[in-house]
């Protein structure tokens, strides 16, 4: 809580700022105040709000995805004030929307209650829709924002309505009495399963999983570049921590149906997306489907036995993945915003004339793609031996989908590496916070990849 | 069969009449008019549960505010029943599938719906403004509070969104 306290006062903060026209200011206040709230997600004085636990708790289960949630947007508030360098109106607006988004992450991480995970998807939907459309000028944006708008609409009434039939049938909607309720057996069976299903449509359309990720490649695309990185990492992270929470820790007992229908959608997903992103010409739209493709593996965790287990598979996939996307993003948004183009030939030769910037690339795409001495790789690794348990056909999908993203992963590799660049090609400017984070990510990819473990014991 | 069940049944009938008369109506104004109907009839159901607040703020909010805005867009954009775009048949088929299966599992869910286990003696004060007041700052206070940040959100977005860039006046 005293997390979403500072991120929500920061917020506040930064459209001061912006009245004040301090633009240049923003980026360092906001991430002043993120480091401060990724400190006090270690701290303990979160018994103040003890009081109110069958709304809010800040489990370690929270506390770790909430580091990661910051962690993230710290990297990408690092990438936005180049990115954002021509917008003099409302750069600090922007800041404050990423920070107000966040703390609704944080919300549907650390909530009890079916109405703070409905407030906290909110809080984190809406300034999405705005950033979506942020680039007033641009008519894909302008697409994207209105897209992404209904179609969030619409999926936030079926998660409503389900909730209100959870509620029906257990007559609570605080998550430990909805779980008690199933353990006694003292729920009507026909409005929970409805409800259940309602509430997981609306959580699948979140996280983009197929069939409800229409969509998601034409909102990743159309976005301005540094708002797709933040919903790919911060949104995805908040939607899987959120949707693990419910459903692994409370609805466990309910049954192995939706279990069934989890793995089939997973299987969908990653057939769809792996298939479609061969075919794309364009550098973002390919990410969007990797993206797509992403969730499919990560809903494998929910199929887990243990819950711990399943949870350590999931921060660890996360952040892995989180950080590969951001260095790919980070590189991406050099790329375009210095030739223009967001098509795979504008990586043709950026081996030859940026050696280093390649070199982070590869990295990234070997991660992202789960290539051993990667964090992708483990990340893999840990979630694929979670589901063999009890889905190994679904896991032998798994394992066949990661071969066809290495297609279109490493097409990227063979344009920078091996392909000549165009005769107008020309070295691109590095900025020096970009190297800050670039070192930052390949850091950690290469780390993780080595010790794995080390994610896992920062927290659990 | 008391009063307030016949009242009830009868608003039922009401709600649901024009709520299909919304979807099935060519003329948009005509949708609107019948949404307004649709929401006095919910907001009659709230009298009947005695959630006084909960009925002026639907009357308020849903009645008054948002079918304004519904009515001053339609006439802004022009729509009539002529412009309306056809959709193809593909995506009727699809959509009528989709509903289709909706409320097939709704009638199923009904089916079993006779064992639920409803409190006893629901609290038939609850809906008044203090009681709701009172619970607003107690127990869900936090939820209350960080609603706020929501509306923060959607005011900065509006400006953002809706304000001439400095630019443009120019």
């Amino acid at each position: 809580m005293i997390a979403i306290i500072i991120l929500v006062f920061f917020g506040v903060l930064l459209l001061f700022a912006g009245v004040l026209n301090m633009h240049k200011s923003a980026m360092p206040i906001g991430v002043l105040g993120l480091a401060f709230a990724l400190i006090f997600c270690f701290q303990d004085i979160d018994t103040l709000f003890l009081g109110y636990k069958n709304m809010f708790l800040f489990t370690e289960y929270a506390r770790a995805f909430s580091a990661l949630l910051i962690f993230s947007t710290i990297l990408v508030f690092l990438l936005g004030s180049y990115f954002l360098s021509e917008d003099n109106n409302y750069k600090a607006d922007k800041f404050a929307l990423m920070l107000f988004s966040l703390s609704g992450a944080i919300t549907m991480v650390s909530s009890q209650n079916l109405l703070m995970l409905f407030l906290g998807v909110e809080i984190l939907s809406i300034p999405l829709y705005i950033l979506a459309a942020s680039q007033k000028d641009d008519l894909h944006s302008n697409e994207a924002g209105m897209k992404y708008f209904l179609m969030g609409a619409f999926a936030t009434g079926i998660m409503l309505f389900g909730m209100a039939l959870i509620y029906g049938a257990t007559g609570s909607t605080e998550i430990n009495i909805i779980w008690t309720k199933m353990l006694n057996g003292s729920f009507n069976t026909n409005l929970m399963i409805l409800g259940t299903f309602m509430l997981m449509i609306a959580l699948l359309f979140k996280v983009g999983a197929a069939p409800f990720h229409f969509w998601s490649p034409d909102v990743y695309d159309g976005s301005p570049t540094l708002f797709t990185a933040f919903m790919s990492t911060v949104v995805k992270t908040a939607g899987f921590a959120a949707f693990f929470n419910l459903f692994v820790f409370c609805f466990q007992n309910i049954g192995s149906d939706w279990k069934i229908v989890i793995a089939v959608v997973s299987a969908m997903t990653m057939f769809i997306a792996n298939i479609t992103a061969i075919y794309q010409s364009s550098f973002k739209r390919m990410m969007a489907y990797s993206s797509i493709s992403h969730a499919g593996y990560l809903l494998m965790a929910l199929l887990c036995t243990n819950a711990q287990q399943g949870q350590s598979a999931l921060l660890l996939y996360l952040t892995a993945y989180c950080v590969a996307s951001i260095a790919v993003f980070a590189i991406f948004i050099l790329v375009q915003k210095q030739t223009q183009r967001s098509d795979f030939d504008a990586f043709n030769g950026l081996g030859k004339r940026n050696p280093l910037l390649a070199v982070v690339m590869t990295l990234g795409m070997l991660s992202l793609a789960g290539i051993p001495l990667t964090a992708g790789f483990f990340g893999k690794y840990y979630l694929f031996t979670v589901a063999f348990a009890q889905y190994k056909p679904l896991v032998i999908i798994a394992i066949l989908n990661s071969a066809i993203s290495i297609y279109y992963y490493f097409r990227v590799i063979i344009n920078m590496w091996f392909k000549e660049s165009d005769h107008h090609a020309f070295e691109l400017t590095n900025v020096p916070l970009y190297t800050l984070v670039l070192s930052i990510t390949s850091i950690a990819i290469i780390a993780i990849g080595i010790f794995p473990s080390l994610v896992i014991e920062l927290f659990w | 069969m008391g009063l307030s069940e016949i009242l009830a049944y009868s608003l039922g009938v009401v709600s649901i009449t024009t709520a299909l008369l919304v979807v099935f109506s060519k003329n948009p104004i005509h949708s609107v008019l019948y949404l307004i109907l649709t929401f006095f009839s919910i907001a009659g159901q709230y009298v009947i549960l005695n959630a006084q607040f909960l009925f002026i703020v639907q009357i308020i909010v849903y009645s008054g505010a948002i079918m304004v805005l519904f009515l001053f867009v339609l006439m802004l954009l022009n729509l009539s029943g002529d412009t309306e775009p056809q959709k193809d048949n593909v995506f009727k088929i699809i959509s009528v599938v989709a509903g289709g299966l909706l409320f097939i599992s709704m009638i199923a869910m009904l089916k079993g719906i006779g064992n639920m286990n409803l409190p006893a003696s629901p609290d038939s004060q609850i809906g008044l403004v203090k009681n709701l007041g009172q619970l607003l700052f107690s127990k869900y206070v936090i939820p209350f509070e960080l609603s706020s940040v929501l509306f923060l959100s959607g005011m900065v977005g509006a400006v953002m969104i809706g304000k001439k860039d400095a630019e443009d006046i120019n």
